[in-house]
Order: structure tokens, then sequence, then C-alpha cells
């Protein structure tokens, strides 16, 4: 798809910085470039479970490797990056969910508004459907953010050992994590709403 | 008895994620330990509830993702611009085409609706029509007098409806199988008003 990267900005990325040219500059570029390759569509994904606006993911994954390639000192540390990236693009994640969350409410109330005008079958069904992501939204909101990294990210497929390797935690603890991210999202959401989904 | 897994092994056991010695450890002890199984079928229980409200979140198949050559993307122009200007620059194309296409010999002809037993109208240029009145009764030059002796009846287009039309183009279209040639006539909206099929001595 030609249009995957329509919503990067291109002064978004930045990995040519003001005195660029230097090796050892040259070398930071490629660390991020490697960075972007191997973890930009695996971010928006999540990003867009997390927001439900793809082209928004997208602009939020690009500021996340805009804000790498502008610490220099981070890329240097030898830190492993990973478990950066995931973490800052989840808060910019939920930072969008909450400033959007009026903006979808007024679009709700417009949707219910022209459903009572329709009277569509489908348009009921989609409200509802629209309703059920909006819960799940909110409690993986109120988790903390890594327990809705981890759902999220092992809702996206990834294996133990990928999650580990993305969240910089141990393999042999993510069981263990997913097993309390889950208790926790399960009591969360049945407080809120009840048995029902 | 074997020994009790702890909730994290458990859930690890669910998603196949343990050693094969693992899996098969916890298997035989799971049959063994009603805790245990029980603590197992509510990991479950809670896995597929937590699955299933997650899986209620669009995601955007990462699969497809068709990454730029470097990581500084370029300027992305809107991809409809590119098509309109391509859609743009193909019809200028075509419309050149039509009017350069080089024409055997004057296609001029004048019609009416229908029946259609037009005449002759010499002065117009090779790519318009002219609909002449009835009343109308011009002297038809030498030249194109025997241009219809050569071909007597037909130089003569049929009209495709009964609205009358100022000016066309005419277009030579080959239609196969056969080689069958025929003149269309399409006027200023674009539509066919009128053809006429083209004979063995007009394709020579």
């Amino acid at each position: 798809m030609d249009d995957v990267l329509t919503g990067v900005q291109p002064e978004e990325i930045a990995l040519n910085p003001a005195g660029a040219g230097t090796l050892g500059d040259r070398r930071l570029a490629v660390s991020v470039e490697a960075l972007f390759r191997e973890h930009y569509g695996r971010i928006v994904s999540m990003l867009t479970r997390l927001t439900g606006d793809r082209a928004h993911s997208e602009e939020i994954a690009s500021d996340v490797f805009h804000k790498l390639s502008q610490r220099p000192g981070l890329l240097e540390s030898r830190e492993d990056l990973t478990a950066w990236i995931y973490k800052v693009a989840t808060n910019a994640g939920f930072d969008a969910l909450r400033m959007n969350s009026r903006r979808r409410k007024r679009e709700e109330a417009a949707a219910a508004e022209g459903f009572h005008i329709a009277g569509a079958p489908s348009a009921l069904d989609d409200m509802l459907a629209e309703e059920r992501r909006g819960r799940v939204r909110a409690v993986l909101e109120s988790l903390k953010p890594r327990d809705a990294q981890l759902l999220l990210l092992r809702a996206s497929g990834l294996a133990y050992r990928e999650l580990a390797g993305t969240l910089g935690i141990e393999a042999t603890s993510v069981g263990t994590l997913l097993a309390r991210a889950e208790a926790d999202f399960e009591r969360r959401f049945r407080a809120r709403y009840g048995e029902h989904v | 008895m074997t020994k009790c897994w702890s909730e994290g092994e458990l859930r690890a056991y669910l998603d196949r994620e343990l050693s094969t010695g693992d899996m098969q450890q916890v298997a035989a002890h799971l049959g063994e330990c009603t805790a245990c199984d029980c603590l197992c079928t509510e990991l479950a229980g809670r896995a597929a509830h937590v699955s299933a409200l997650m899986d209620l979140l669009p995601e955007w198949e990462g699969a497809s993702i068709r990454l730029p050559a470097r990581p500084v993307v370029v300027t992305v122009k809107p991809q409809q611009h590119a098509w309109v200007g391509l859609a743009v620059a193909l019809a200028a194309g075509l419309a050149a085409a039509v009017y350069l296409m080089p024409k055997p010999a004057p296609q001029v002809a004048a019609i009416r609706p229908a029946p259609v037993t037009p005449a002759i109208a010499p002065q117009a240029t090779p790519a318009e029509l002219a609909l002449v009145p009835e009343s109308v009764d011009e002297p038809a030059p030498r030249r194109v007098r025997k241009a219809r002796k050569a071909v007597p009846d037909r130089e003569y287009f049929i009209a495709l409806d009964n609205e009358p039309f100022e000016s066309g183009v005419i277009m030579r279209v080959d239609v196969k199988p056969g080689n069958v040639q025929a003149d269309v006539v399409f006027g200023p909206d674009g539509r066919a008003h009128a053809f006429r099929l083209v004979n063995a001595v007009q394709r020579y």
C-alpha cells in the first residue's frame, strides 16, 4: 500500500540534524533507521488499536522516532531503546485518546441523533460496536501503561520472547505479568460495566 | 504428586510458550492437582474474555507495510493529485491524437436525423459536420461531386438519434474481427451521433 505513510510528516523525522555529517551522526542515523524499520509498523498497529485512528497513529509513531533522533545521548547510551520507544508511543497514544475523548463524545451524540433519524439496523450495530470499543479503550487507559502495552501487543500476536524484548522484561516474567494485566483489566471492566460486554 | 506451577507458568502453558518438557509436565500435573487445574481453567476463561474484548479494537495490518528506502520520509503528496494529472495528460493526448490523426479523405456530410439522406456540405472543414436545412440548396464543387460518384451510397451517415447538432468530429474506427471500418461522428457533447461503414474503395 502506497499510502501507508501518508500520515507521516516529512519534518517529523529528521535523521540529519544540524551538524550532521560526522561519523558519529551517521552512526546515530543508522541506529534510528534500523529501529524505525523494525518497529514503526508494529507501533502504528498498536496505536491504531488504542486510538482507532490510523492516520493519527502514524503521526504519533513518526513523532516518537523524531524525538529519538533528537536525543543523541539516548542513542549513545546503549540501553535497550525498544522499550523506550514503545513506552513513549503508548503514553502518546493515551494522551491522544484523552484529548479526543471529548470530540468522540460529541461524535457519538451526533451519531445517535442520526440513528434516530435514519432508523437503520446497521446504524444501531455500528453505534453499539463503537460504544463497546470505547469501553475497552477506557479500561485500557485506566491500567498501568506497561499492562496496557502488554495487552495491546499480545493482542497483536507478539510471542512472549518478542514481548520481553519490546517491553524490556525477562521472558520468564511475561506469563506472570500477562496474567496480572488480564486480571486487572477484567476487574476494572466488570466494575465499570458489569458482566455485559 | 508433582510440583505445583505458578500462575505465570500456567498462563504461559495456555499460550504454549513453555518448553516441550515443561508443557508435558504441566499437563501431567493438571491431571492430578485440582487446585492448579481450577486455576488454569480460571486463567483460560479470563484470557479468552480479555482477548475477545481486545479483538473489538480494529487493528491496522502492519504486515502490509511498505517502508520507504530510508526513514527520512520524503514529502508525500496526495495520491489523487498524481492521478488527476495523469488523467488530464492522457485525455489531452487522446484529444490531440484525434485531431492529428490523418484522414483518407475529407469526411464531410450533412445529416438529417432520420431518415438519413444528407447532402454533402463541401465548405465545411474535414472535422466538422453541419446540419443543412432542407431548403438550402448549395451547389457542390466538382471535386466533391466526383467523390460522391465513386462511392454513391456509403457516403451517407446513419443518424443514431434525432437530436440535431451543428458540428462534430469524425473518427474512423476499426472493428475486429472482419476488419470492418466505420466513421463515427462525435458531437460537441462527446456522444456519437452518426456513423457510416467504410467500403473497400474508401479504405484504399
